[in-house]
């Protein structure tokens, strides 16, 4: 036997699934370390999370799968889940419960039991249930589930030694499906629809379809239509009606009831003393009654975000005005050991203003991505976050959204970046999209230095009414957009989707799964996002050189010519001279380089104001402001949108829209406004 | 008004009534058929109507009631159309008996009594029309049985107020027992039936949201946060 085969054959496919707060992600670290690999499942948004470790002579191979609820495919990450389980090899899968909530939590364990899936029991959070003194029998427990099953308790890791031997002992475990009893008229339907399923050719077991069919679970519908089995399809649904004018009853309910009743049974067999549900919720309760109270709820949700807010975007600006200013200086000092060195001008710019300035953008956003996410992963891991959705909901709803937007829409002040990035934890698909698309619109902290150039010189006395009037149009557009994309764009149409979300008992988050959280956000930045961002800036580099006779960004270049070229596109909107459209171009790569562009353009701060006003008049001043305000995302925004969606389609309708919507709103300010004036 | 009728004259009016409603002209030996009396009691009885103002009788001619006497006529004939009513349609004597003592009922039952009764009756008449009450086929069944039905629903049938509610119309601290969700909601039926909402679960609002919605419940041990669109949707009885 080769060397190959033996490390083969130890390798173990393990996959943790589990409810949402469950502590999988608390086990999942605890095993593998935290050093994962954080990916997409195929073809969706969802994060895929892969992780390896040693144990004795085995290699495990760890997947955590989304929090779900059920295998019923509800929403995408049930889907996945149950996909990955039927149609992977795997050797074990962990679903890892929350044993101080059993009842719930069981359900997903029985589905799978349910699909005749390897499966071993990991009853989390057992400290816990030690603190209550309720015992669990789990001998006795095995035997009726016919799962092996374990105790751990990852926050203290405990029990993950026994969980790892679990694993190792259940590898190879023959097993069948666990069979649950419907009650005699819906296991004559089971066996009907049985009967028309046989021979088919399919990773579920047959007892398992026929009740998926009889529940009219739509996915599997689709896959045993697939199949050619049409017929079984119509078998089950006649089967269906039959019971229910019948006896009355309805045949969703009636099987998911009887499965509730399978481990309530279990439960009363394996455990001693139930804690009774008022006992066991008391702190939690008391922290809800503050943090949810009618009157306090809304102001402690405002202040923890302000606060939040504050920290980030001081703090974090602190440590980027470093960066900034070390990649500045970095540059610069390139320029100058270049020059004496004698490297070509070119060559030098290329690594001044083109390498260097790339690898800063992308680095500049990285100090508030991280403090942010600080902040967010420890509001999240405490249990705050579900509460501020349940606060916000009613007010995020009447635009169309849910509760859980209303972060990223105030985030999206500080910068649109990290605000897309924190849409993440929107569960709908639909919901997230449109969120991250109307993000954009916000007016983000780097527009400002705009807005404070051109208000500090055509609106002297008003400085401070003009950039409100900016800031509530941006929310403006990004409420109305969020309305028409809900009412034209097919995937986005619809009601807003149901709220049926847990809110989790509060918990003492953990620095290790704070910081690991935090450190994953920074890192997937700097790789797709970055890649993105720095490309961009070499784009525009390349773009502002060439031809190379020409001096940097100076009218004959590149991107002089670009800018001569749709220079007319903007007399309507009352700015039409090269300048304003290179200032644009490169405003591309962060907002605030407009103001740079037109120092450079205008020959220096000095007589950048006296250019300024020959230039603009206020009414063109202020159309540009609202273009700089609603014009394409930034090269950063672009990335993170096109990291988020996975998908170029999305990132390129919106990069259009806002560009057309920029343009007709700094048009029409400027028509109406020359009508008016 | 006080007309002061004594019962026997109220009946002999509410017999005029009837008789007049039966036949195009009213004769005293008509009117003693439906009284069940000789016909020297009808024209003794005929005569202080007659001086009461109610009737007007020629001799040898019709009863023809004067305007006055139609309306005090139609009134109690409202009145025992009401008491026999109740008594055959609502308790379910028999046609004989319910005539019989509606006569006695609604002389001696004092006014009140008798305005909530026919008050009752015509609630009763209309919740059985609309459908929006059970009580009648219910009462039936609970005379029939002894038993309180347990009441089987239709989807978008009606449910009995006082016991069944939408989840959403819950107060704060309130319980209830599911006792069902509705269809036509597509897939959150299922989510939510798969999150332990099955009938039987009982279920407590435990905080509405500052802005009045959603709402946050607990089932089975953990707190589920809902909007009253969905929480609508559950259907509990009240604990």
């Amino acid at each position: 036997m080769t060397n190959a085969l033996i490390t083969k054959g130890k390798t173990i496919n393990v996959a943790l699934a589990g409810n949402p707060n469950a502590g999988k992600s608390t086990i999942f670290n605890a095993l593998t370390g935290g050093r994962a690999h954080v990916g997409n499942w195929p073809g969706v948004t969802v994060e895929k999370k892969e992780g390896r470790f040693k144990y004795k002579e085995y290699e495990f191979l760890v997947t955590d799968l989304p929090g779900t609820y059920s295998l019923t495919a509800y929403s995408i990450d049930e889907r996945i889940a149950r996909d990955y389980v039927t149609k992977e090899k795997l050797d074990v899968v962990v679903s890892v419960t929350d044993s101080t909530n059993l009842e719930r939590n069981l359900y997903l364990l029985v589905s799978f039991l349910e699909l005749g899936v390897n499966s071993v029991l990991d009853l989390n959070m057992a400290d816990i249930l030690e603190q209550r003194k309720v015992r669990v029998n789990t001998k006795k427990m095995e035997e009726l589930l016919g799962t092996p099953v374990v105790m751990t308790s990852a926050t203290k890791k405990a029990g993950l030694n026994e969980l790892k031997e679990m694993i190792i002992r259940s590898k190879d475990r023959k097993i069948q499906p666990l069979r649950i009893d419907y009650g005699k008229e819906i296991e004559e339907a089971i066996k009907k629809v049985k009967e028309s399923l046989s021979s088919i050719n399919s990773p579920y077991p047959v007892r398992f379809l026929s009740i998926k069919l009889l529940e009219g679970d739509i996915e599997i519908i689709k896959e045993v239509r697939g199949l050619g089995y049409e017929r079984s399809v119509e078998v089950a649904m006649h089967e269906g009606s039959r019971l229910e004018i019948g006896f009355g009853y309805d045949l969703e309910t009636e099987i998911i009831e009887r499965r509730y009743g399978f481990i309530e049974s279990i439960i009363r067999q394996c455990v001693r003393r139930v804690p009774t549900i008022e006992e066991k919720l008391t702190v939690s309760d008391k922290i809800d009654g503050i943090v949810t109270n009618k009157w306090l709820g809304i102001p402690i949700f405002a202040f923890l975000l302000w606060t939040t807010f504050q920290l980030t975007f001081t703090v974090g600006g602190i440590f980027a005005d470093f960066i900034d200013t070390f990649f500045g200086w970095l540059a610069e000092s390139s320029a100058i050991w270049f020059a004496s060195i004698g490297v070509p001008g070119w060559l030098s710019s290329l690594v001044g203003d083109g390498i260097i300035s790339g690898v800063g953008a992308v680095f500049v956003f990285l100090p508030t991505i991280l403090i942010l996410f600080a902040f967010l992963s420890f509001l999240e891991d405490v249990g705050y976050m579900s509460r501020a959705a349940f606060v916000m909901d009613k007010a995020m709803h009447a635009i169309g959204l849910p509760g859980k937007s209303f972060i990223p829409m105030i985030l999206g002040f500080g910068c649109n970046v990290p605000a897309i990035m924190s849409a993440r934890t929107i569960s709908s698909e639909k919901d997230r999209l449109l969120t991250i698309l109307i993000n954009p619109f916000i007016s983000c902290s780097a527009r400002l230095p705009v807005y404070v150039m051109f208000t500090g010189i055509f609106f002297k006395s008003n400085q401070g009414v003009v950039l409100f009037t900016l800031y509530m149009l941006g929310i403006a557009v990004a409420v109305l957009s969020a309305k028409l994309f809900k009412s034209t764009i097919p995937k986005l149409k619809g009601p807003v989707s149901p709220l049926v979300m847990e809110l989790p008992p509060y918990r003492i988050p953990t620095l290790k799964g704070v910081s690991i959280h935090t450190w994953e956000r920074g890192r997937e930045f700097l790789k797709k996002a970055g890649t993105i961002i720095f490309a961009g800036v070499i784009l525009i580099w390349l773009l502002a050189t060439f031809p190379m006779s020409s001096e940097y960004a100076s009218e004959t270049t590149l991107i002089g010519l670009i800018g001569k070229f749709f220079a007319p596109l903007f007399r309507p909107a009352g700015f039409p001279f090269w300048q304003a459209a290179v200032a644009l171009l490169f405003g591309i790569i962060a907002k605030e380089i407009v103001v740079g562009t037109f120092g450079t353009l205008f020959g220096g701060e000095g007589a950048l104001s006296a250019s300024l006003l020959k230039y603009f008049t206020p009414l063109s001043a202020y159309s540009f402001m609202v273009m700089s305000l609603l014009y394409i995302p930034c090269i950063a925004a672009i990335g993170v949108i096109y990291r988020e969606t996975n998908s170029w389609k999305w990132t390129t309708f919106i990069t259009a829209y806002s560009l057309v919507i920029g343009w007709v709103m700094a048009t029409v300010v400027y028509q109406v406004g020359s009508l008016l004036i | 008004m006080e007309y002061a009728l004594s019962e026997s004259l109220e009946d002999y009016l509410l017999g005029i009534f009837v008789v007049s409603k039966q036949n195009k002209v009213v004769r005293l030996k008509d009117i003693a058929k439906e009284r069940q009396v000789k016909l020297p009691s009808v024209v003794n009885a005929l005569k202080e109507l007659v001086e009461k103002g109610l009737i007007s009788h020629e001799r040898y001619s019709y009863v023809t009631f004067t305007d006055k006497g139609l309306n005090e006529a139609k009134r109690l004939y409202d009145r025992h159309k009401t008491v026999f009513k109740f008594l055959y349609e609502i308790l379910g004597v028999t046609e004989f008996i319910a005539e019989k003592d509606a006569h006695r009922m609604e002389h001696d039952l004092t006014a009140s009594t008798l305005d909530l009764l026919t008050k009752f009756t015509e609630f009763m008449e209309m919740s059985s029309k609309i459908g929006e009450s059970r009580f009648p086929e219910q009462f039936k069944y609970f005379m029939e049985t002894g038993k309180f039905p347990e009441i089987k629903y239709e989807e978008g049938g009606v449910m009995e107020k006082t016991k069944e509610k939408p989840l959403s119309e819950l107060k704060r601290g309130e319980s209830g027992k599911i006792v069902r969700i509705k269809k036509g909601i597509g897939a959150l039926k299922g989510k939510l039936l798969t999150m332990g909402a099955v009938p039987g679960t009982v279920v407590k609002v435990k905080k509405v949201a500052p802005l009045g919605d959603p709402i946050d419940i607990l089932i089975l041990g953990y707190h589920l946060s809902l909007r009253k669109e969905e929480a609508e949707k559950i259907i509990v009885q009240e604990i």
